[in-house]
């Protein structure tokens, strides 16, 4: 079964992606903070994560670089899954080789396993949407 | 100046005589004075003035400006400059003809400079220019020197002894009115300004001294030079020439102003040149002077020149560089504003944007269909988050607009809707308004027993309220149940209300809990903006970080102040103080 971090402080968000995944027979892990995270990397050894911005006082961006700098996790495909919409942001999600950028809000659960299956997959992500 | 130079005048026909006889035409020291009568001081009292004179009447013309006073400084400076000259021309020529025809300019220029000295000194103190009519009125002033120039009534007779002629009482008394009406105008002017603007202007002030300082030197010296020579006490009008010290007084003044206000905009660079000019023309004045008086007196003004030209140079670079700090500190100011703008808009973007997400997934798996697959507890659970976004997105939304409204400065808590409050029974009733939640959470909660009454605060009691409700939530939300769980002691929340014992003009509300404290690092954020200190955005992901923004523009738009006391894990004390009367805070 296919396994999912997903790195979000919104327990409804949480609810509500988990439940969806799991009509596709994909398990959605939450962890709220960067410890958590870790944790359940180790743990649980996740396929992809998908990946807040503004989590509390972390920046997702952090666990993005130090996630893709360690060796043991830098093979894990990240989406980017925020709501904070920002150029900056975007760039150096980027730059830090996260594999994709989706704005929460314009994608509906459907949507975002589409996407997810597809990085997946091992398909380009559609970096140049914006 | 405008009366005759020797007690004795002797008379003699126009048509006969070309040139007075009386002058000895030796070549003096200087060539501008080629007689022995004119006095020395003419180089000192006119040659400078007009040599200022020019240079400023170049610096207004490249710094034109359509202003009133940018024209009246010309024409003053200009009139100036020709009452200078001809006066010089009358003590060396000695040609009747001429002298008569310069002596009709000298009806015009002499009343001519008094009423644009006025003009100028009106303009400035108002700050606008004159109506027509009001200037045409001051233009008939010059009228009845119209009437004695073209005509007879001016001159008595010419004095050929003295080579100067002399005017009717008539026309000296009429110079000395329009004078007099100037004068009294001037402080008419003041004193109907000082009504409108008190206290005024330390810059109009100097101007109206300057003006005043200005007549008493013209009229004064001659006036006392007319007095001594017509009573016979000296044959000599040397004390009139000192009346033309008035006019570059004048003008000192009006320059300084001008530098002060930076009006014109005249710029270092055309400063030092002036200067450097001047200064090289007042001391080639020393190699063509043979008389030592005058080189002293020429050497005085060369120095003058010197010292007032750096601190004049040393006061533009100052304004210069002020101006120059003060652009770079509102330019980083702007960008600032700017960019706390463009965080507004990302973070409250992102704030509508997160509830709304949930809203959006659960409304789209009702339209597919997809959510028949699942439960119906889980079902109700999908519906329950939606509802629970669709509230916090309307307190998002009216906590934005709140604070945009209070960023804006567009409350003005004072204006409207303000009332006597009693914040006793406010807070009792906010917090009778959280009795459930408190009681679910298993907190207890206490208010100190009055003792003596505080007095009402006089504020918007919506607003107050808000602002208190705010205070009180926090507390709720970020006090855990269970202060030592193993021992029982449950979580505690104090309230008290009271009048300020050290600082009587101030109610205190003070708010205690035993929560989980704020970080030492996050309390002087804490009334930002979007601001959410560390450990709450860990233990509670609701919140927005607007809540003590909000608090904190209420209360200070109520003249008041916060105080907040916190340990991380002891709990948290926020003194709310709001000054009983805000109106009266300047009593205080």
């Amino acid at each position: 079964m296919t396994k999912i971090l997903f790195i979000e402080d919104d327990r409804d968000q949480i609810f509500l992606f988990k439940k969806r995944f799991e009509l596709e027979q994909i398990d959605l892990i939450a962890a709220e903070n960067s410890a958590e995270a870790d944790q359940k990397i180790l743990a649980e050894k996740p396929d992809l994560i998908l990946l807040d911005i503004l989590l509390g006082r972390e920046n997702g961006l952090d666990i993005l670089e130090k996630l893709k700098k360690k060796p043991k996790t830098q093979k894990i495909p990240i989406v980017v899954f925020t709501n904070y919409e920002k150029k900056e942001v975007r760039n150096r999600a980027q730059s830090l080789s996260a594999n994709d950028f989706l704005l929460k809000i314009e994608t509906t659960p459907d949507q975002l396993i589409n996407r997810v299956k597809a990085v997946l997959a091992g398909k380009n992500p559609n970096w140049t949407a914006k | 100046m405008f009366l005759n130079r020797s007690p004795k005048p002797v008379y003699y026909n126009l048509i006969f005589m070309e040139d007075c006889l009386f002058y000895e035409l030796t070549k003096d020291d200087f060539w501008l004075v080629p007689n022995n009568y004119a006095p020395k001081v003419l180089y000192y009292s006119h040659i400078p003035g007009m040599i200022v004179a020019l240079l400023l009447i170049f610096l207004f013309v490249k710094n034109y400006k359509k202003k009133p006073l940018s024209i009246i400084s010309i024409l003053l400076l200009s009139a100036f400059f020709i009452l200078s000259l001809v006066d010089l021309l009358t003590w060396n020529i000695v040609n009747m003809h001429w002298i008569s025809f310069i002596w009709t300019i000298f009806y015009y220029i002499g009343p001519s400079t008094f009423i644009l000295a006025y003009y100028l000194l009106h303009v400035f103190i108002w700050q606008k220019d004159f109506y027509f009519q009001q200037k045409l009125l001051l233009l008939s002033l010059l009228l009845p020197e119209l009437i004695f120039a073209l005509s007879r009534h001016g001159v008595a007779f010419f004095d050929a002894h003295a080579c100067v002629i002399k005017e009717t009482d008539w026309f000296s008394a009429y110079f000395y009115l329009v004078c007099i009406v100037l004068v009294l105008a001037a402080i008419y002017d003041y004193y109907c300004f000082s009504k409108k603007e008190t206290p005024i202007s330390k810059k109009k002030s100097l101007l109206v001294w300057a003006f005043g300082l200005f007549g008493l030197i013209y009229l004064g010296f001659d006036l006392v030079s007319t007095y001594l020579v017509n009573n016979g006490f000296t044959n000599n009008f040397v004390l009139d020439t000192y009346a033309y010290f008035s006019i570059p007084i004048f003008f000192a003044f009006w320059v300084y102003l001008i530098v002060k206000t930076n009006e014109f905009g005249f710029r270092l660079q055309e400063t030092k040149v002036m200067f450097a000019v001047l200064f090289i023309v007042v001391g080639a004045l020393i190699l063509f002077i043979k008389n030592t008086d005058d080189r002293i007196m020429i050497i005085i003004t060369w120095l003058i020149t010197l010292v007032l030209g750096m601190i004049m140079i040393e006061k533009i670079k100052q304004g210069e560089e002020q101006k120059r700090s003060k652009l770079e500190l509102l330019n980083r100011e702007l960008k600032k504003l700017d960019q706390t703008k463009d965080e507004f808009i990302t973070l409250a973007s992102h704030q509508l944007r997160s509830p709304l997400t949930v809203i959006k997934g659960v409304s789209s798996l009702m339209v597919s269909g997809k959510i028949n697959d699942f439960s119906k507890i889980e079902q109700q659970r999908f519906h329950e988050a939606a509802w629970n976004k669709c509230r916090k997105l309307e307190i998002i939304i009216a906590d934005i607009l709140n604070a945009a409204k209070f960023s804006n400065k567009k409350v003005d808590f004072m204006n409207t809707r303000t009332e006597w409050i009693d914040l006793r029974i406010l807070m009792e009733k906010i917090v009778a308004d959280f009795g459930y939640e408190i009681e679910e959470k298993g907190l207890i909660f206490e208010m100190e027993p009055e003792g003596i009454m505080a007095p009402r605060v006089f504020g918007q009691i919506r607003y107050l309220m808000e602002a208190l409700t705010n205070l009180i939530h926090n507390a709720i939300k970020y006090t855990p149940t269970w202060q030592d769980e193993k021992a029982g002691v449950r979580g505690k929340i104090w309230v008290d209300v009271r009048q300020d014992p050290k600082q009587p003009q101030y109610v205190n509300v003070v708010i205690k809990d035993t929560g989980m404290g704020i970080p030492e690092n996050d309390v002087p954020h804490l009334f930002d903006k979007f601001f959410r200190a560390e450990n709450a955005r860990m233990s509670q992901t609701e919140g927005n970080g607007l809540g003590l923004y909000i608090v904190k523009e209420i209360i200070k738009g109520h003249g008041g102040k916060i105080q907040v006391k916190s340990q991380v894990g002891k709990g948290t004390t926020m003194v709310v103080s709001v000054l009983i009367d805000p109106m009266s805070k300047a009593n205080i």
